[in-house]
């Protein structure tokens, strides 16, 4: 469990770093500018996007527990 | 109903014969709002100063009434309530404690009025307080059903909050919303509403709290 | 296969959610005004669009400022002195009369192509609000045209109205799962039978991931639709103090409460009874909250109060076409989800049992 918190916040922070890196070199506005230019389609990808990490992180959960079942039956 | 009536003796019976649990919420009440009157004294916007006064109101029923069903854990307590039908201890549960908070009501609306300046104009008083008291009822009701079922795990007080604010809420807004229109200086007619909301709201909870208590009496 | 056929439909509805929504364009529409007020008098009126060509419209663009909806439209003002400074911009003069029906007028963009709408183009102080029958009348005629299959386009939402479909159906889901936990809780308290715990319990599971993923898109799109703040990394405008958001975030509450309660409590009997009541108060509650609710707090969503999102008359045929599929796909994914986890929950108590 702890293992996997980790690594989830591992990512995050590399994720957030990169972005802020990112932004850095760009130039604040600039990269806040991408989520209002073109009519806000960023916006709406954005949210999409959400919605995939979030099925594929109940797809990641579902796979641990199954993965702990059969180590269960494994050991009978 | 006897049944009742003779709970709420008994409550009321170990209330004064153990004198320290009401005098410490009542020191806990004191202190708070003492707290409150050091930090601002004088609030300008009543709305901040209603805001405040529902904070402290919560807080300190939320204490008193954890403590309801605390010391059920004794044995001759629990003797006492094997005898009885648990819908008429849910009731007499809530009667008294609907009695115990208009007492906690009145005493932090006169301290809080006593110590804490802000302007009250036109502020309709009678309004004011019976929304007080009715918000106290609706409060009371919800957390002493709650405090039912947070009295089944371990760690009671902390178990009580996290389960009982969310549910709190929509009443502790709408009361918020009425001392709000007392302070514009509205009356009852324009109240009448969120008065009816409330009170329907405080019904249900009762009747909820009837229907459900039973299963929670035999687990 | 005969079994699974529902889980296909929600796939398939899904995809279909998800071509449609993208590919439909958006119907052109007005990006920004400047200013965003009329006073009495002569106004100067810059206006850019959005999916607009107006260069191909020479000649045919005309403007007009209305008041009320359907049949009853009354024009206050217009022109088609209109200087077309590129395909995305204009701009005009209007004379406003010195007095208005409303406070609220709409601006309507009008061509042999589109007509394009401004809801509530709030007027200044200086004009009186008064109901006459007749205003300045105008005699330039408004184009019929014929409409395409395309999204309404919407000042502020522009194209995150695409959002309607993925953001919207998350609580409806959450919803319908809360209420399958309800119905499974009272029969659990009917007969005690641990199978109905076992599904109110991962119903509230399931309804949590979508109220999660509801809370997380929705503060998203609050953020760059409803928001002034306009910087990536700051913290203000993620919230909004909505009525809908604040019911959200109270039924997450209850529900991670309800979580909290049900680990806090050990012999299996026992957690099954206390978290079914708790789960019973908790949801006639809920529904009481967010019917209160919209009383105590206003709302910026649409159908609550003046607000510029898009008003009921929006969710027009194209929207429609494609929001309801997508809301019974999602709530097809959220029984599929709801089915997996009470099917995982059964084998490891099977497999705690043996051993």
């Amino acid at each position: 469990m702890k293992n996997w918190m980790f690594k989830i916040f591992v990512t995050i922070t590399v994720l957030i770093s990169s972005l802020t890196s990112y932004s850095q070199e760009v130039n604040q506005s600039e990269l806040s500018k991408t989520f209002h230019e073109s009519g806000k389609i960023n916006v709406v990808i954005a949210i999409i996007s959400v919605i995939f990490i979030g099925i594929i992180i109940f797809l990641i959960r579902t796979d641990r527990k199954i993965n702990k079942l059969e180590k269960e039956i494994g050991n009978n | 109903m006897k049944e009742v009536l003779h709970l709420i003796k008994h409550e009321l019976a170990i209330e004064l014969k153990q004198k320290h649990f009401f005098s410490s919420i009542v020191l806990y009440i004191v202190s708070t709002v003492f707290v409150c009157y050091l930090s601002f004294s004088e609030i300008e916007k009543s709305v901040v100063w209603n805001g405040l006064f529902w904070v402290v109101m919560l807080f300190s029923l939320t204490n008193a009434i954890s403590k309801s069903f605390i010391n059920e854990n004794s044995s001759k307590q629990l003797f006492i309530y094997t005898l009885i039908n648990p819908r008429a201890l849910i009731i007499g549960k809530i009667i008294y404690n609907l009695l115990l908070t208009l007492l906690l009501v009145l005493l932090i609306f006169l301290l809080f009025n006593m110590l804490i300046e802000t302007d009250k104009k036109e502020l309709n008083t009678s309004l004011f307080l019976v929304s007080c008291l009715l918000g106290g009822a609706t409060i009371s009701s919800t957390l002493t059903m709650i405090g039912a079922i947070a009295a089944k795990t371990n760690n009671n007080i902390g178990i009580l909050a996290i389960l009982a604010f969310p549910i709190v809420l929509p009443s502790l807004l709408i009361a918020l919303q009425l001392t709000n229109l007392a302070f514009l200086g509205g009356g009852f007619s324009q109240a009448f509403d969120l008065i009816l909301t409330l009170l329907s709201i405080n019904i249900l909870v009762i009747a909820l709290a009837f229907l459900l208590f039973p299963y929670l009496w035999k687990a | 296969m005969k079994k699974n056929w529902w889980k296909i439909l929600g796939v398939l509805l899904l995809v279909y959610v998800l071509v449609f929504s993208l590919i439909v364009p958006l119907s052109p529409g007005i990006d920004s005004i400047y200013p965003k007020s009329l006073k009495t008098g002569d106004n100067t009126i810059k206006l850019s669009g959005y999916n607009t060509s107006f260069l191909s419209d020479k000649g045919s663009l005309s403007i007009f400022v209305e008041y009320g909806t359907g049949d009853s439209i009354k024009t206050i003002a217009c022109s088609n002195d209109v200087t077309i400074i590129d395909n995305h911009q204009i701009s005009f003069n209007l004379k406003i009369p010195e007095s208005v029906p409303s406070s609220s007028l709409n601006l309507r963009v009008s061509s042999t192509q589109y007509n394009l709408f401004a809801n509530d183009i709030v007027k200044a102080f200086n004009t009186d609000i008064e109901k006459k029958d007749d205003y300045n009348s105008c005699s330039i005629p408004a184009y019929k045209y014929e409409k395409e299959l395309s999204f309404p386009n919407r000042l502020q939402l522009n194209e995150t109205i695409r959002n309607l479909m993925f953001h919207v159906p998350m609580w409806f889901t959450m919803m319908l799962l809360l209420l399958i936990s309800f119905v499974y809780s009272i029969r659990y308290l009917r007969g005690f039978n641990i199978k109905n715990d076992i599904i109110a319990n991962q119903a509230v599971n399931a309804g949590l991931i979508f109220a999660f993923l509801g809370i997380i898109t929705g503060a998203i799109w609050a953020k760059f639709s409803w928001s002034e703040h306009t910087e990536l990394f700051s913290f203000s405008g993620w919230w909004a103090n909505d009525a809908k958001l604040n019911g959200a975030a109270i039924s997450t509450l209850i529900y991670i409460a309800y979580r909290i309660l049900r680990n806090s409590l050990e012999d299996e009997h026992q957690k099954a009874k206390i978290s079914a009541v708790y789960n019973i108060f908790a949801f006639v509650l809920m529904l009481v909250f967010i019917m209160v609710l919209p009383r105590v707090v206003d709302s910026l969503h649409p159908g609550n109060g003046g607000n510029p999102a898009f008003s009921k008359y929006d969710l027009d045929s194209a929207l429609r076409m494609v929001f309801y599929p997508a809301v019974i796909g999602w709530f097809l994914i959220g029984c599929w989800i709801l089915s997996i986890k009470i099917r995982l929950n059964i084998v490891e108590n099977k497999l705690l049992d043996q051993d």
